[in-house]
This record gives structure tokens, sequence and C-alpha cells, in this order.
């Protein structure tokens, strides 16, 4: 009884860390990611797009004044 | 169905863990860390590169790196080319795009013919800012794009976020090979690529399609698999036709943010991408005009499908193979010395991409190929500038790319003896004369001519010097008394005589060049009659056969003639009415035949006919013992009547065979003058000559001038 438990409880954690691992799949196919990849020289954080399951324009990507994402660095949240 | 290709593990990590996590059918990771690190000219071409460097090129900074003024200057710029844009959609009303769309465009992210983008999103203006680069028009409002002539096929397969779905790339592939796209541009990428989306890729390859992929924006050692997907076990092929572009800024160094070549750098090059001004979206709310910056490696990717468009407008012959091949070689090495992991093959260089490359070479109809450096043609007078600003053809570089070359850069005129040589001259003959044996040397001309007789017949020995001349007193051969018109250029001869009587039958192997390789043989008979003592008339027939040349002009390689036949008939007459007065007169005609060559630019060569004429009026002792004046008329040996046949290549046929044209050409010598000349010598004191001599000569050129000449000369010999 108490193997059968154990290997229950171990189990169940074995599971939690598999969707703590993978939690970012399990958001919609077609949700946008936007990875930060570094500062540029101005100090703005750039972004890229990486959607969970498609390919994405390469471009670079900053914060925008509201809060969403845009291409064009002079209407980001750093100028 | 997504599945994994066979590559390097190091760049299938994030494919793995998704494997293990996603229960199949993703292909992508969300849980990889953030790395921190023509042919006919599209327009007549007016002017320099200079005047192409506009306010709208200059506002696109990327134009001046990748040197792209000069193919401009050479008027081409893309027309006839369609680019496929796969992107997010094109802003096909912008007004800087509208009169460069093509039509049959598609949006596979909405199911219809508009492929404008729709929504706001970071992506809205992605395909728009690409399609700017590559075909923005030439119309001085905002920037041009690098092909500003070519088309641009929208196929929208991202959505306004940027996403693009597999199928509708699939889609979009299908459709511009439909359409007829040349190129196509990539400005996607993933970490994941299907199968059925590589097979597209593969099927772009094999309809001559160049596709060109951005290497993504992951700062990485290695580009987006997209881009290397030549490293794969069936499609090790497509590193012909698929080009990996990393971006780099400004100063012509890759940007921290663009993944490096990597393992594709053998197709991997580097345009810039960083910060470049393109068309926007007109309605999106990211921008406050029709035109903004973006930056990344879908910015550098444009640059080059648009350079790529470009080279296929100005040689539609080529197959996408082949214009990458230019685009790589030409390239502007950065970083490391040759192919490097940075940079791979270097900087896109349209201006090194115009220019021939290599050993340029001329082709003929029968296939055989010449360098262009090795062929010239050395006209000599009898030809006169007959070939002068006729004539121009294509010659070929080491990929077979078609210059127009003029062919007066490849044609030399015979320098004639001037007055330099002339004063340069000075008596040095030596000679001794017994009843038997007659000797002369000349030191100064390496000349000597012996005759002696055996029972009746005369026999002579001539080298560098013909029998039948006589030099007057003080100048050269040039102003000898008689002449042989058909051999006057010969650099070095030697010849026997046989004479008995009043006839000769002359044997002479000799050359046109100071090198001895244009060999010339000549067999001449010679009747003369003597009136009385003071006045006979010659007539000599002659065969001349020349190897290399016809009638001592010499077309080598490429332009190379065969053997070439001449018979000749001279008639001159020597009257002498006072002890010391002697007038010559002198005609010559002949017929020459020249075979042509199979393996020559030049086929045929008609029958040519060829003329001399002169008359000399000598007077000894005039104010001294042993002066002389003369008065000479001459008319030059001419060709008369006769053509060459030139088959000239003349760019490329669409299936990149060599087009050659006939072109026939006279090389009637219409221009050469009468020549005259003056002179006088005198002996004025022992070992002391003085020289005088009026001349009115051709001078050959491109253009014949006639022109007059004066020589003063005294001599002394110590």
């Amino acid at each position: 009884m108490r193997l059968n438990r154990s290997i229950k409880h171990l189990s169940l954690i074995i599971i939690s860390l598999f969707f703590v691992a993978c939690s970012d799949v399990t958001k919609p196919i077609d949700t946008e990611v936007y990875l930060p990849i570094g500062m540029d020289k101005d100090g703005c954080m750039r972004y890229r797009l990486k959607p969970t399951t498609q390919m994405s324009a390469q471009v670079i990507i900053y914060k925008s004044i509201n809060g969403g994402y845009t291409p064009n660095k002079n209407t980001s949240n750093c100028r | 169905m997504l599945v994994k290709l066979k590559i390097p593990a190091i760049l299938f990590s994030s494919a793995l863990l998704l494997s293990g996590c996603g229960g199949g059918g993703g292909g992508s990771s969300a849980n990889v860390a953030p790395d921190t690190q023509e042919s006919v000219p599209d327009s007549t071409p007016v002017s320099v590169a200079a005047d192409y460097r506009t306010t709208e090129y200059n506002t696109q900074y990327g134009l001046g790196k990748i040197n792209a003024d000069d193919i401009y200057a050479d008027g081409y710029s893309g027309s006839g080319v369609v680019v496929g844009v796969i992107d997010t959609g094109v802003d096909i009303d912008h007004p800087d795009l509208v009169g460069n769309i093509a039509s049959g465009g598609y949006d596979y992210v909405s199911g219809d013919t508009d492929a404008s983008p729709t929504g706001q999103g970071a992506g809205m203006s992605h395909g728009t800012h690409v399609a700017g680069i590559i075909a923005g028009m030439k119309n001085d409002v905002g920037m041009h794009g690098v092909a500003y002539s070519a088309k641009i096929l929208p196929l929208r397969a991202g959505d306004s976020s940027g996403s693009f779905a597999s199928s509708a790339i699939e889609n979009s592939i299908d459709r511009a090979i439909s359409q007829n796209a040349k190129v196509i541009n990539a400005s996607f990428g993933g970490s994941s690529i299907s199968t059925a989306l590589a097979d597209k890729w593969k099927l772009a390859h094999t309809n001559d399609i160049i596709t060109v992929h951005a290497a993504g924006n992951d700062g990485g050692s290695n580009p987006l698999l997209g881009a290397q997907l030549p490293l794969h076990s069936g499609y090790e092929d497509l590193s012909s036709t698929l080009i990996a572009v990393v971006a780099t800024n400004s100063s012509n160094t890759i940007t921290s943010y663009s993944n490096r070549c990597g393992s594709a750098k053998n197709w991997c090059m580097t345009a810039p991408g960083d910060g470049i001004y393109s068309t926007v979206a007109v309605d999106d709310n990211n921008y406050a005009s029709n035109y903004g910056t973006m930056s990344g490696t879908s910015m550098a990717d444009p640059h080059v499908a648009g350079a790529a468009a470009v080279l296929r407008g100005k040689w539609p012959s080529k197959n996408a193979s082949e214009i990458v091949t230019i685009l790589y070689d030409t390239a502007t090495d950065l970083g490391a010395a040759g192919i490097d992991d940075i940079y791979g093959r270097g900087l896109l260089n349209l201006d090194n991409a115009l220019f021939a490359q290599g050993v340029l070479t001329i082709s003929t109809a029968s296939g055989a190929s010449y360098s262009l450096a090795d062929s010239s043609i050395q006209v000599a007078s009898n030809m006169g500038n007959s070939l002068n600003g006729l004539l121009s053809m294509s010659v070929f570089d080491k990929y077979k790319r078609d210059y127009s070359f003029d062919m007066n850069g490849v044609i030399h005129y015979a320098s004639e003896s001037g007055l330099v040589d002339e004063l340069n001259y000075s008596d040095t003959n030596y000679s001794s004369a017994t009843d038997d044996l007659q000797l002369s040397v000349n030191l100064q001309d390496n000349s000597a001519k012996m005759t002696t007789q055996l029972n009746e017949v005369n026999v002579g020995f001539a080298h560098n010097t013909l029998y039948n001349s006589e030099n007057i007193s003080g100048f050269s051969k040039q102003y000898s008394l008689f002449d042989n018109a058909y051999l006057s250029q010969l650099k070095g001869s030697s010849s026997i005589q046989i004479a008995k009587d009043n006839a000769t039958l002359e044997l002479l192997s000799g050359y046109w060049d100071a090198d001895n390789e244009q060999a010339i043989k000549e067999v001449g008979v010679s009747f003369l009659n003597d009136f009385n003592d003071d006045f006979y008339i010659k007539a000599r027939l002659s065969y001349l056969e020349e190897d290399e040349t016809f009638l001592s002009n010499y077309f080598s390689n490429a332009y190379k003639t065969g053997k070439a036949k001449t018979h000749a008939l001279s008639l001159t007459s020597s009257l002498k009415p006072t002890a010391n007065l002697n007038i010559i007169a002198q005609y010559s005609q002949g017929n020459t035949q020249v075979d042509s060559l199979s393996d020559s630019v030049i086929s045929d060569i008609s029958l040519l006919k060829s003329q001399y004429y002169s008359a000399t009026v000598l007077n000894k002792n005039v104010y001294f013992d042993n002066d002389a004046l003369f008065f000479s008329l001459k008319h030059p040996l001419q060709i008369t009547q006769g053509s060459l046949n030139l088959s000239l290549a003349n760019g490329l046929n669409a299936d990149d065979s060599i087009s050659f044209v006939d072109r026939r050409i006279p090389i009637t010598a219409s221009a050469l003058s009468n020549e005259m000349s003056l002179g006088y010598t005198a002996n004025y004191a022992k070992n002391s000559q003085a020289s005088v001599l009026l001349n009115r000569a051709n001078v050959l050129g491109s253009s014949i001038q006639l022109e007059n000449q004066l020589m003063l000369k005294m001599t002394k010999k110590f």
C-alpha cells in the first residue's frame, strides 16, 4: 500500500513537473510570445516575435507606449 | 504534420525538448531561453552612377551600402522580374508601391485575392516594408527599392502579429511558381520546418527560383532552419539557389541580434538590416506616415532579393544558380578572410556583381572561344581606316555574361617609317665589284645583296632587301627608285634570283614582323624590254602566299584568317632623257584570295583587289657632283575592292546560347591620298652630307591625316 501510495505521489510529482516545465505550450496555438533579446545602444529593450507553433517575421520589436508591441522604435516606450 | 529534419544536435535542442513536452504536433518551442546576445536596359543609360545617388537613394542607406548606383547607371533595375513576397501582406495602394505590384497576388490568411495587410499589430507593415526595400518605386518620393523596376507579387501568409502558418507559406510558394516569380523573399523563419514546406522550397528550386531567407534574430551562431535546408539529406541541391541572409548595420558590422551564417556559411551572405527606412502600410497605427524604419534580418533579406531581381533582369538567360553564384563571388569579404562563420560569403555588392569577372572572351559562331586580350587586328595602310567605328560585339566574362565591346579597341594601325627613322638613317653602304661578282652591304638596315655570273646566268642572293630596289643616295629604301608595293613592309627576308637575258626568276621568303611569325613567300617572274639604252619597260608577275596575314594585315586569334594568295602584275618603266635625269613610273595591281577559318570571327573575306602607282623624277649632279634632287608622287598600295564578313556575338538568347549577327564590312582604303616627296641631298664636303626632305604623307589612325613633314639633316662621318 505504502509502495502504491509512493508511486501515486511520484507520478503526481512527475506530471506536475511536466506541466510546469511545459507550461508555455499549453497556450493557444497561435499565441504570440515576445522574447527579449537585449538592449540596443540607446538602452531600449528589443524583442523578437516567437509564436508557439508557427514561423514568425524576423523583425526587431519594441514595447510601445501603450503597452503593446511595435517595430517602430520612435513609438516605443523608451523614446 | 510537423517533422524534424536531421540536423546537428545542437541546432535541434529546442525541437527535441518540444517532442518531450508537447504531445506531438509541435515544431517550435516557447521554452527556449532568449539568447542575450536585361537583354534590354530598363531605361536608356544616360548618365553616371552619381546621378542615381538621389535623395530617395540616400534616404535608404542600404542602397549605398550595397553599391546599387552603378547598375542603375547601366540601365538595369529589375524590369521584367517578378519577386514573390511571402509576408504579412503588402499595402498594394501605397503611393510608393502601387506601380510595382504584379497581378495574381493572394491572401492565404483571409482566403481572398486582396493581399493587403489587415489588423493592427506589430507585424502589420512587415510585408509592406519588405516590399518597399525590394521594389519601392523611384519617383522622387520617400525612398526607392533595390529593384525599383521589378514587380512585387504579394502573397499574404502571415497575420498582423507576424505569425506565419506553414500551409499558407506552402500555398504562397505554389502561387509564386505559377505566377512566374523569379525570386521569393522569405523574411520569416522558425526553429522547425515541416517536410511539406521543405518540399515546397525544393519545388521552387526545381522551378529555377531564387529563394532568399532571413537568418533570424536570435543572435545565434546558425541561421533558422529554413535557411539551413541544404544541410539535410534530399535537399542538398538547394544550396545553389537558396540564400541565407544575416544583417549588418551601417558600419558593415554584424548586428548583435542577427544569427550568424554558421553551418550555412556557403550559401549565406550579409546585407544592411539595421534601421532600414522603407514603406509602411498607410493605415498602420504604429507609424505616423507612410514610411518608417525597421530592423532585423527581415530587412537584410529583401536587399538580397532585390539584388537578385536586378541581376535576373539584366541577364534573363541566366538561371537561378548562376545568378546566386555571381552574388556570392562578387560580395565584399567581411570578417575573417574568405567564407567565414559570421558573414558567410560577405556583404552584398551590386557594383561588383555588375562588372565583368575573370578573363573576357570572344566567342565564334563555331563555338570556339578566345581571350579578348590575346586577340587583335593590325591594320596596314592598304586597308586604311575602313574598320574604324564600325563594329561592336558581345564579349563574355567567366559567368558567360555578355558585355558590349567596341572593336576599335583591338585595332592597331601599322606605324609607317616616319621621318624620325629617316633622320636616323645614314648611308653605310659598302660595295665591291669585279667582273664576276658584285657585293653590297648596308650595315644600317642589315641588308646585303650579292650577284655573280655563272656562264650566262646571273645568280643573286639578297638579304633584307629587294633586287629591284635602288636607293637614292642619302635616303633610306623608303625612297627607293623602284618599289615592290606588295613587299614594301617586309621586316626581314631572304631571296635568290636567277636572271638570263631579260628574264628574271625570283624566290623570296620573308616576314612582316620582327618576330618572324607572320610569314610570306613570293615567286616573281619579270620580263624586261629594252627599247633602247635610255628606255625600258619591265613587267613582273608575282605570286605571294601569306600564312596568317593578307597583304600584311594581321588578324590574330579570334579574328584569325587563313592562307592568303595574291596574284599581282607590276609594270615599271624607266626613261633617261639625259645622263643625269631619270623618270620612273610604276603601276601594280593584284587580286588576293583569303581562306576563311571556321573558328574565327571573320567568317568570310571576299576577293580583294588592290593597286599601287607612283612616279619619280630624279636629277643628279644638279649643283654639285653627286648631289641628287628628286620628286615623287605615290599612291600607296590600297585595297580598292573587297569586304570582310564577320559573325559577331550579339548578346544571349533566352536559352543562354550566344546570338550571332553577320556584318559585312567593306575594307577599301578609300581615304588614302596621294603622297608626295621632294628631296635633295648633297655631299658638300668630304664625308659630309646635307639632306632636305619635304613630305606629304598619310598618317594612319582612327582617321587618316594627310601630314606635311619637313626634315633637314646634316651628317659628318669621322
